[in-house]
């Protein structure tokens, strides 16, 4: 076992540079955990735009409008922002708000006489999210009130009336009569440990491996008595005692993070994949140690494969939102069985324990074949 | 000798072909991922059509939700894909993943297996659906005479209008997609990552890192010639690299830009200057080991970036709202907000306000770097 | 002649080691200078004391007569070290190596040029010009070392045990060289643990341990200091205490050892120590076999005063 006790001497002297990784990952991950959970339960529905107005018309229809909409959003402290062009630019820019509206005068008589298209400024960055949501709101908003108006409301009664229509909602269900919220907070941590696990890994352990895959301290083992499959063997067991006391912090992490919800059944099966994920992610580190031995590179790999795998397999992009040839493509990518495991314990962890189990196994499967790569890849280069 | 310098440096970057493949393989398979992923999305017309849905409706009621499920399932570009079904069929083929939701015409309901995006269209339209016929009922129930045929399609001619009451104004000539913003940020992180390449540089000129740092520091030059040689020549690179990328985005994968092109290509030239001026200052300090050195550098990187919001939204106003002055000194923030500055603003008072930032920091830092290993006589070797 | 390098009282400390303890040193121009010690007793620390890349605690370095500083950069012109690691460009080839470092002290290309190609002819790399450092043997890659130091035609080289880890024959072409660059009237300083190298090579020696001055003097005065002029050995079978008295009792006979055979008697002074030994086994009718008769080596003169072997 010489391989595997110098495996942590050497880690030993990599220590800080482990711990400051550590350190950085968690608090991503805890600033991913935050910002997700405060726009929850409803996804992207509750982001509040930052909105504000300069109303110009000031009658009943502005001001309920303008109500309405600072119901459904958040209105931005308009005093420090001029109708100025520099003003508005600032705003927009420091953030101070994502749209600014102007209700322009004659607003309301417009709206009654039917002739309201397209009257409302929205002065924004074209494109952005937080607008889009303000201006559908806008819109549903006045359409209804129209709509009312049309029937031969007062304005008075229209606003409030198109504003108890807006209320309506329609109800929404899991097939086992469970109320469909958007993922869970301990869904969003595991998948986002997709990304954080696989650069910590090959930023850690693969300057680690590095050591060892230096040219004279290899040659030097490879003409003691120590046989190359052992070396290898020991290496990798010391990979995984490594991987082991990571996902430990991590769990830790989780426990302070999730409260009490990774001590369940799901908690359990989210650790379970986790695991399989972890042994995947040594496994890259393990290759990738084999192709450089520069240590500014391998940052860069770390981040390419990492974001690459994020992006592809639904970690950052869900997946329903990937093209048909990109999901086939990510089915070559291991990140994509850990994550379509996630998803499956989060939603349906009852009906699809097996293909929760197959994605698992798929995955170790995928660090096997990894792990055969990295030999070979280290064999040609000695040979 | 500078030129002398400044080739070699060059001639040896580029010899290091690992090093400069993996440079530049970095912003362009990171844009390709993100493009790839997005392409979806920011093609709005190929996305959101064909949601497999199952209808479940007893027929007896006359129901308008048909009427509009029937609007949206019809034609080229149809929304819907609707399957009639008896309820067992319908949750049958909701657990095999056939349809993404079932919708009860009767009661208006929605039953999906999980949240994602087409679920939230499926919701929205039955949504809006009953807000419409929640005021179109509550009109009808409360009109003095008898609803007649002509004000019932008065009515629904306008339900159906969809009128919209606003219009969108920018504040600059830019014409931009929010998904540039992840763009962006790939230039961010390639201009940071640069300090790779600079930090092995001056590491080649510290007699206690390297033999070649001995000999250069036993030659009769001055160490600032040998900082500036070498800076300038992987500034040239690197701003070779970040244009490389920048043409590969707008031309291979055809992402819009608008028409800042020269404001832009000023951002990622002072972009790798700030990039390689961090590498500099911690190559610099002397008590460190190469591989401490990769390690901060980093670790830098990746605060740097998680504070300019490049991995999440959001700690960038946090920063804004209570120490607003990290964001003015922030590299990364400062390369996005250039890039955002010119979607914000129609002149170039802020962003040059930027870039200027941006290039003080840099010489400042090359100007420390400098002073701590200008005559550094070393305490061990 | 000037002084090329004047050190004195120099010492240097790595935290609780003395490194340099108040060591002091004078080097003549054109002379080949040797810094004899084993290792870890101070050479290399005082070539880079005097180069100005190390700081040191106390005592004052000149060169050419004047005050060495980090940016005495006149004096450095002059300067050229041949290292005890090879450090040179991975990415570059032998000419782009050597072009390179000689680049950084003749700015003129065509001067450079002829420089550089006479460098290469001088460690015989003509053949290897276009090779990488990696596809170098041992040697070569000692003699690109060698080339990046010296391309510049400097009045002043350190030479830092430029032939560790060299055969025989590159061995004895690098101190050839060092002759040939001595006679076109560089000043030479050379450290070594080889004595024989140190013998064949240095017109003055000083013998260093612990970063202290042993001895100093040409090879000849520091054999004078010591007792021992000459060691015959002699190859005998079966000799009694009382012959091994007899021999002991010869003139000149300061000490004497036998063992496994082999009979080592020391003299000091006398001239003919060896015929005298021979009458006496003669005489006593003693047979052996193999004699030999040593002079004493600078391996014996730091023996004795240090009482430690200078190799380790």
């Amino acid at each position: 076992m010489q391989v595997y006790k110098s495996f942590f001497k050497v880690l030993n002297k990599y220590k800080g540079q482990m711990i400051m990784y550590l350190c950085i990952f968690c608090s991503l991950l805890t600033i991913f955990i935050k910002t997700s959970s405060a726009s929850n339960p409803n996804g992207y529905k509750d982001k509040k735009c930052e909105f504000a107005v300069f109303d110009y018309d000031g009658t009943a229809a502005s001001m309920a409008m303008i109500s309405y909409l600072s119901e459904t959003n958040k209105r931005a402290d308009a005093g420090v922002i001029k109708d100025e062009k520099i003003s508005m630019q600032n705003a927009l820019y420091n953030r101070e708000a994502d749209a600014i509206i102007r209700i322009p005068e004659g607003f309301e008589d417009k709206l009654v006489s039917g002739e309201a298209e397209g009257v409302i400024d929205v002065i924004t960055i074209p494109g952005t999210q937080n607008s889009m949501l303000i201006e559908s709101d806008l819109d549903g908003f006045l359409g209804m009130t129209e709509l009312y108006l049309k029937a031969g409301y007062s304005m008075e009664e229209a606003v409030v009336k198109a504003e108890t229509a807006l209320a309506e909602t329609a109800e929404v269900s899991l097939p086992d009569g469970g109320d469909v919220s958007s993922h869970s907070s301990i869904y969003t941590f595991f998948s986002y440990l997709g990304w954080v696990m696989l650069c910590l890994m090959i930023t850690g352990v693969a300057s680690v491996l590095q050591v060892f895959g230096r040219k004279e301290l290899k040659d030097r083992i490879e003409c003691s008595s120590y046989n190359f499959l052992n070396f290898n063997k020991e290496l990798l067991l010391g990979m995984i005692t490594t991987g082991l006391m990571i996902c430990g912090v991590f769990i830790i992490v989780g426990v302070i993070l999730l409260k009490g919800a990774l001590f369940s059944s799901e908690g359990g099966l989210y650790l379970l994949n986790m695991l399989c994920y972890a042994v995947v992610c040594l496994s890259i580190a393990f290759l990738v140690s084999k192709i450089t031995s520069k240590q500014e590179i391998l940052s860069m790999i770390a981040n390419v494969v990492s974001l690459g795998m994020a992006f592809l397999c639904g970690i950052f992009v869900p997946v329903e939102f990937l093209s048909e040839s990109v999901i086939k493509v990510a089915h070559f990518l291991p990140a994509y069985w850990y994550n379509q495991a996630a998803l499956n314990i989060d939603f349906h962890m009852h009906e699809k324990m097996g293909s929760i189990f197959a994605a698992m196994g798929v995955q170790i499967l995928f660090a096997v074949a990894i792990v055969v790569i990295g030999m070979v890849v280290d064999r040609k280069k000695t040979a | 000798m500078f030129w002398h310098n400044f080739k070699n440096c060059m001639k040896v970057t580029l010899k290091a072909k690992v090093s400069i493949f993996w440079t530049l393989l970095f912003p362009i398979a990171l844009a390709t991922f993100m493009y790839v992923s997005f392409g979806n999305i920011m093609d709005n017309e190929e996305m959101f059509k064909n949601i497999d849905v199952a209808v479940v409706s007893s027929g007896e009621e006359e129901n308008g939700l048909m009427v509009v499920i029937d609007a949206l399932s019809e034609g080229d570009d149809k929304l819907l894909n609707v399957k009639e079904m008896s309820e067992a069929e319908a949750k049958q083929a909701l657990k095999d993943e056939k349809v993404t939701g079932i919708i009860f015409a009767d009661d208006v309901r929605l039953m999906v297996n999980e949240s994602s995006a087409n679920a939230s269209i499926l919701e929205s339209i039955l949504s809006s659906y009953k807000q419409n016929e929640y005021a179109i009922k509550d009109i009808m129930g409360n009109l003095e005479t008898a609803p007649n045929e002509a004000d019932i399609m008065a009515i629904m001619s306008d339900v159906m209008a969809d009128t919209s009451y606003y219009t969108e104004k920018s504040t600059s000539d830019s014409n931009q997609n929010m998904y540039n913003n992840y763009f962006y940020a790939i230039f961010a992180m390639s201009c940071l990552f640069a300090a790779y390449s600079s930090v092995g540089a001056i590491s080649n000129l510290q007699a206690n890192e390297s033999g070649k740092g001995m000999r250069k520091c036993i030659s009769p030059n001055s160490k600032i010639v040998f900082i500036v040689s070498d800076f300038l020549s992987l500034l040239v690179l690197h701003f070779l690299v970040e244009l490389i990328a920048l043409l590969y985005m707008s031309t291979v994968l055809g992402i819009e830009f608008g028409d800042k092109y020269p404001a832009m290509i000023l951002t990622l030239f002072v972009g790798s200057m700030i990039g390689l001026a961090i590498g500099v200052i911690v190559g610099a300090i002397a008590k460190l080991g190469f591989g401490g050195k990769i390690g901060i550098l980093t670790a830098i990187g990746l605060v740097l970036s998680g504070m300019a919001d490049l991995f999440v939204n959001g700690v960038k106003r946090a920063i804004e709202l209570h120490v607003p002055i990290i964001n003015k000194i922030n590299p990364a923030a400062l390369i996005t907000d250039c890039f955002y500055s010119l979607n914000t603003y129609d002149d170039y008072t802020i962003f040059i306000q930027n870039i200027m930032i941006m290039a003080v920091e840099s010489v400042v830092l090359i100007v420390i770097a400098f002073m701590m290993i200008r005559r550094n006589k070393y305490a061990s070797i | 002649m000037g002084t090329a390098v004047e050190v004195n009282n120099l010492v240097k400390r790595y935290k609780d080691l003395v490194a340099l303890d108040h060591f002091s040193l004078k080097i003549e121009e054109g002379e080949i200078f040797g810094l004899l010690g084993p290792n870890g007793s101070g050479k290399t620390t005082t070539i880079n004391c005097i180069l100005s890349l190390l700081s040191f605690d106390k005592g004052d370095i000149q060169v050419f007569g004047k005050k060495m500083k980090p940016t005495s950069y006149d004096i450095k012109k002059d300067i050229g070290v041949v290292m005890q690691n090879v450090a040179v460009f991975d990415e570059l080839t032998v000419y782009e190596n050597i072009d390179y470092f000689c680049g950084l002290y003749i700015k003129e290309k065509e001067t450079r040029r002829k420089y550089v190609e006479e460098a290469i002819e001088f460690v015989d790399l003509a053949d290897y010009k276009k090779f990488l450092p990696k596809k170098l043997s041992g040697g070569l890659l000692r003699r690109l070392n060698i080339a990046c130091g010296i391309a510049h035609k400097p009045k002043l080289i350190f030479f830092d045990e430029p032939t560790v880890a060299v055969d025989p024959q590159s061995r004895n072409k690098i101190l050839e060289g060092i002759k040939m660059l001595n006679e076109a009237g560089a000043t030479i300083v050379y450290t070594s643990h080889y004595m024989e190298e140190v013998e064949q090579l240095c017109s003055r020696i000083l013998i260093m341990d612990k970063g202290k001055q042993i001895a100093l003097g040409t090879k000849d005065e520091l054999k004078r200091m010591i007792k021992n002029t000459e060691t015959v050995s002699v190859e005998v079978l079966g000799l009694g205490d009382a012959e091994l008295d007899k021999l002991k009792s010869l003139p000149h006979v300061y000490d004497a050892g036998y063992e496994d055979g082999m009979l080592h008697l020391y003299f000091s002074g006398g001239k003919h120590n060896l015929i005298r030994v021979m009458e006496c086994f003669k005489e006593n009718n003693i047979s052996f076999g193999r004699v030999t008769s040593e002079l004493p080596t600078l391996n014996d003169v730091f023996l004795e005063i240090t009482g430690k072997e200078l190799r380790d």
